[in-house]
């Protein structure tokens, strides 16, 4: 369901979003716990089964 | 002086029978011929105990206090509060959002494989199955309600999985309830190849202990989760109303509400179940349904998703209409672009963004009419209360360029 996720920079340098394609749908997902969205991708990432790239 | 007892014709009697302790109590019969009946105003100090109070014919039934008419039953059974009703629980009882599936803002029908809980259709209702279902909207609908969710298997399709259709209530809008009596109520019927053995819909209300962990851990994967209802029902193909209560747990932080059946066999045209009217209340009784009005309703649907695209109109449709638009123009070459994006409704969390060309439909893009070309957006931020996005295009003399989006902080 979530694939070729990445982390995006906010307009000062931060890291701010991920943007990742959620069934085939390409998205922004905030980095935030309640974001129900980020906190399967971090559970995903938990295990191994999904890597976030680095923002470009 | 002891009881005094009259006999009538027949068996029989009444006793006036003095009480036991000092005082004295005077029974006032009214000034009337015929049959006696409290009709005049007796003065009556204590407590009657009676099943039923019944007013003479063409007259209202009134209830005083201090003097003073409380209640006023007419005639026609409509009942009038002269102060201040106060109630157990509050006249905005229900704690399902679009139980009578009115806000369909994503689509009418989808079919999918749901493997893990997805949004598809009726508003704040998510699906789950390992294998292909469909939802979509019905009229078909008992009385008093326009639309129904329709929840099926596709026809012919020879899958057995569980097909579910629930909602997830955010814990600020069920937090009181720990503790408490609730009562989910619903209306439901089979459709006319509805496989299930024995006609079976399962109904649960899930509990767990931390808020808002989310449909994607739900359907018993929560934290301390319980189950204060876990019933079924036996569906017919005539609507009817089903009602059950259950117990929430005293540290519940997060509740659901879950249908699901087993489908069995081969699915013919209409393997399915329709459902609308939902409600899950405080207390032991199903009131009959809170009736939001319609903008109210879908305000509170989006709090959890909203799009630029108007009701009706299907995402990733090519289309112009209520998008989001930057326009500038000058001499010099432009090489990007960028728009913020404010909410009608501020969302229960950041919530994920969406942006689409409103010429080719695809996601994560912007059209520039300047260049004609979608260029790829980069989301800038995603609050509670709006986003803001910006490109990179081929330079032109003017920034003209749009997107649709949608934004999702469903649980």
């Amino acid at each position: 369901m979530y694939e070729n996720a990445q982390y995006i920079k906010n307009m000062v340098g931060n890291d701010a979003m991920i943007r990742v394609d959620i069934s085939g749908v390409t998205s922004f997902v905030p980095l935030d716990p309640a974001n129900t969205d980020y906190a399967a991708i971090m559970q995903l990432v938990a295990e191994g089964k999904l890597t976030i790239a680095e923002a470009a | 002086m002891g009881n005094l007892t009259l006999n009538g014709a027949t068996s029989g009697q009444i006793t006036l029978a003095p009480t036991a302790v000092a005082g004295t109590n005077t029974l006032t019969l009214p000034a009337a011929t015929g049959t006696v009946a409290l009709t005049s105003s007796p003065t009556f100090s204590g407590t009657v105990t009676a099943t039923t109070v019944t007013s003479p014919a063409a007259t209202a039934l009134t209830l005083q206090s201090a003097g003073t008419t409380a209640i006023t039953v007419d005639t026609s059974q409509n009942a009038t509060f002269a102060g201040t009703v106060n109630m157990s629980s509050s006249f905005l009882r229900n704690r399902i959002i679009n139980g009578n599936m009115q806000v369909w803002q994503r689509g009418t029908s989808a079919t999918g494989t749901y493997s893990s809980p997805t949004y598809a259709t009726a508003d704040r209702w998510v699906y789950y199955s390992a294998a292909s279902m469909t939802t979509s909207q019905s009229t078909s609908v008992p009385t008093g309600f326009q639309y129904s969710l329709k929840v099926q298997r596709p026809a012919a399709a020879t899958t057995t999985n569980n097909i579910y259709a629930f909602q997830v209530i955010e814990s600020v809008n069920m937090a009181d309830l720990a503790g408490q009596s609730v009562t989910l109520s619903f209306w439901a019927k089979a459709g006319a190849n509805f496989s299930a053995s024995g006609n079976t819909l399962y109904v649960n209300v899930n509990t767990g202990t931390v808020a808002d962990q989310g449909s994607s851990t739900g359907l018993g994967g929560w934290t301390g989760v319980a189950t204060p209802i876990n019933t079924s029902a036996t569906l017919t193909t005539t609507w009817t109303k089903y009602t059950y209560t259950g117990t929430i747990a005293s540290n519940a932080l997060e509740m659901d509400a879950v249908f699901y059946f087993t489908p069995t066999g081969t699915a013919g045209a209409d393997d399915a179940v329709y459902i609308t009217g939902v409600q899950l209340e405080q207390g032991s009784v199903a009131t009959p349904f809170e009736r939001p009005l319609y903008s109210k309703q879908l305000a509170d649907c989006q709090r959890y998703f909203e799009m630029s695209y108007d009701q009706g109109t299907a995402i990733g449709s090519a289309t112009s209409t209520g998008s989001s638009w930057a326009f500038s123009f000058g001499p010099a070459g432009f090489t990007s672009g960028g728009i913020q994006t404010y909410y009608k409704v501020s969302k229960r969390a950041a919530p994920t963004v969406t942006t689409y060309s409103i010429v080719t439909g695809a996601s994560g893009k912007v059209y520039s009419s300047a260049n004609a070309a979608d260029y790829t957006t980069t989301i800038n931020g995603s609050g509670l209360f709006g986003f803001g996005a910006y490109w990179t295009q081929a330079s032109a003399n003017s920034i003209n360029a749009s997107y649709h989006w949608t934004s999702s902080a469903e649980l």
